[in-house]
């Protein structure tokens, strides 16, 4: 008896956790689903009396919203792939290489990333108008992938290093080059590890706002978060409903990565500790 | 397959500690020679450069008349089984095995019928589709040694391939090994630190301790003649009892001489010893200890009944010996024993330096 009142309490508690963390997510789909003149509706409903898709539709053929969304996907796809490919070939080099400096780049590069961001907004910015990237999306890729990469290279580095060294050592005796080792071997047991920094990059990047508002002057190059704020901030009264729609398709993105990843997630932040 | 020549091989590490001091040996084409030694004896060492995973730091290594101590390990064409066996986690049974055979270029027939030979020699043809997670202990262990069997490599490398098995399985892989050997022909290296793995396999055990070579030859001849006083302690199961003493020479009769111990040498030693310190240790096996349980000078602390035999373990004195006997002895805890051996079948080592003076008299 006892020990079912504590198992009832126990799943009202995490019941009430839940509700409360999904709660601004629910209440962001109910306000996109609703007509205008509902939004601001007193007492105000949860779940819209008068489903409509009228926000979404205005949002994809009246705004810029497309052009932002292709930005957006460009610059977190590209800062992905650039973080991925020089944080393996780095964390690799770090762990496998003996050189003089070896563990003082790895916790130097661990500083860079304490900087908080606002610090480094204004060098960057120089140094990427300095070199003609500004205002480009290529510009913004390299920005995010300077503070990406720190935590993606030590996220890998120990990643890498659980790897045991025989089985590339193996694949050399086996008659592969370093390379081929590398690739044959190496690669697909980092799987898990180079998912979970994949995503750690790509969500990033798609939610960064003060680099790429202060990057970016030409609306057709906007990202979607400053360009979805200066979007609704022209007209004089925030259209909450518009807002929310396209709240609900930026977060379309990051959630299929984590419905399809998860499973590597879980499996590449735990797996780093854990020798096989 | 052929055969191996290390010059001259040293290896000092960054840290500024030399692994080895200058090794030289000859291992003949199809032989099974073993490194013996403790941890940290050089011996792996020795082996990953023979693989080409270490690179010395002085020295030539020579496969027959091919010298290969400057290629990389791709190109040596040896096959290595790593202690921890290294299977691809993420390929099957299939996949291990093949993939030699794929960076050899092995055409796609040949690798399968290489495959469905190996495997049906190591019985474990229906093991194929599985992923190494999925086998014990044993199985990767054949897929291990399947894998570097299966395409022909001059070399044959273990690198103490049985240490993570249970005894039982370990005293069972001895056995095929040795057939496999047999059956293949292979030049095979082998590093333990079992000296029943040494003996039992090996035509030749080479002894290393710090960096150095302590003797090469026949697992007889290293039981049965130790070169120095670590060999002789190192190898043999309980060790070698080791008593210091003198020689003296009591009217016509050499003697070893110590504390509680006074043994004659016969006479086919006396010429050998011409010339020999004072100084010396005594070497005693065990099984040639021989006790007398009831008086004299040694008290049995403890008797371990195996079964087949006892070991005896006495003081005689402040020194402690170690006996092996019948499994039917008499000895007990506490109980007083006197002590003899014959003097045929003593060692004898010089104190300083360890060098064996004499073995044991010839039959």
């Amino acid at each position: 008896m006892r020990g079912r009142i504590g198992f009832a309490l126990y799943n009202l508690l995490v019941w009430c956790l839940v509700v409360a963390v999904a709660f601004p997510l629910l209440w962001m789909i109910g306000t996109a689903l609703k007509p205008n003149d509902e939004t601001f509706a007193i007492p105000p409903t949860l779940i819209p009396a008068h489903p409509t898709l009228a926000q979404f539709h205005r949002l994809l053929t009246d705004t810029p919203f497309l052009t932002y969304f292709t930005n957006s996907v460009l610059v977190a796809a590209g800062t992905t792939i650039l973080v991925i490919v020089i944080a393996v070939a780095g964390a690799y080099g770090l762990v496998r290489f003996r050189f003089p400096g070896r563990s003082l780049i790895a916790h130097m590069v661990l500083f860079t990333y304490m900087l908080p961001a606002v610090v480094l907004l204004l060098p960057l910015y120089l140094i990427i108008s300095a070199i003609g990237l500004a205002n480009s999306l290529f510009g913004l890729v390299i920005a995010y992938t300077t503070f990406a990469l720190p935590f993606a290279l030590w996220l890998l580095r120990s990643f890498i290093a659980g790897i045991p060294l025989a089985l590339e050592q193996a694949a050399m005796v086996d008659g592969a080059g370093r390379l081929r080792a590398f690739v044959d071997v190496v690669l697909p047991q980092a799987v898990p590890g180079i998912i979970s920094t994949a995503m750690f990059s790509f969500i990033l990047s798609w939610n960064e706002y003060l680099y790429a508002l202060v990057f970016i002057n030409v609306d057709e190059r906007k990202t979607l978060p400053p360009g979805v704020l200066t979007m609704l901030n022209q007209n004089q009264n925030v259209e909450w409903a518009l807002l929310m729609a396209a709240s609900v398709l930026m977060s379309v993105p990051v959630l299929l990565c984590f419905v399809f990843l998860q499973k590597h997630l879980t499996r590449g932040f735990g797996a780093s500790s854990v020798k096989g | 397959m052929s055969s191996v020549h290390l010059k001259q091989l040293r290896m000092a590490f960054p840290d500024g500690t030399v692994g080895l001091h200058g090794l030289s040996l000859d291992i003949a084409d199809g032989e099974f020679l073993t490194f013996l030694g403790p941890s940290g004896s050089g011996k792996t060492t020795t082996l990953r450069m023979i693989a080409g995973l270490e690179h010395p730091s002085a020295g030539e290594i020579w496969f027959g008349t091919r010298r290969v101590d400057l290629l990389s390990p791709a190109d040596r064409n040896v096959a290595m089984v790593f202690q921890n066996y290294a299977l691809y986690p993420h390929m099957t049974v299939r996949r291990n095995l093949e993939y030699p055979l794929r960076k050899r270029g092995v055409p796609r027939g040949d690798r399968a019928s290489r495959i469905a030979e190996v495997t049906a020699l190591l019985k474990i043809d229906g093991l194929l589709d599985r992923r190494p997670r999925q086998l014990s202990g044993g199985q990767q262990q054949r897929v291990a040694l399947g894998r570097a069997m299966v395409r022909p490599s001059e070399v044959f490398l273990l690198d103490e391939p049985l240490s993570n098995l249970d005894a039982e399985l370990r005293a069972h892989m001895r056995a095929e090994l040795i057939q496999l050997h047999r059956s293949l022909g292979r030049t095979m290296i082998y590093v333990t630190h079992d000296q029943m793995e040494a003996m039992t396999m090996s035509t030749r055990i080479a002894v290393l301790s710090q960096g150095r070579l302590q003797q090469l030859a026949t697992p007889h001849e290293v039981y049965h003649a130790p070169a120095n006083k670590f060999v002789a302690t190192f190898v043999g199961s309980p060790a070698m009892n080791m008593l210091v003493g003198r020689l003296e020479l009591a009217g016509d009769v050499l003697r070893f001489v110590s504390e509680h111990l006074t043994v004659a040498l016969p006479d086919c030693r006396r010429a050998e010893l011409h010339g020999a310190p004072a100084q010396v240790a005594a070497g005693i096996r065990p099984e040639d200890l021989r006790l007398t349980p009831g008086e004299g000078d040694g008290r049995v602390t403890v008797v371990e009944r195996a079964g087949h035999e006892a070991v005896v373990w006495l003081t005689l004195g402040r020194q402690r010996l170690v006996a092996r006997a019948a499994a039917g002895t008499p000895a007990e805890a506490g109980t007083a024993v006197a002590v003899s051996v014959d003097g045929g079948r003593l060692h004898l080592f010089a104190e300083e330096g360890g060098q064996r003076l004499i073995g044991a008299c010839p039959a």
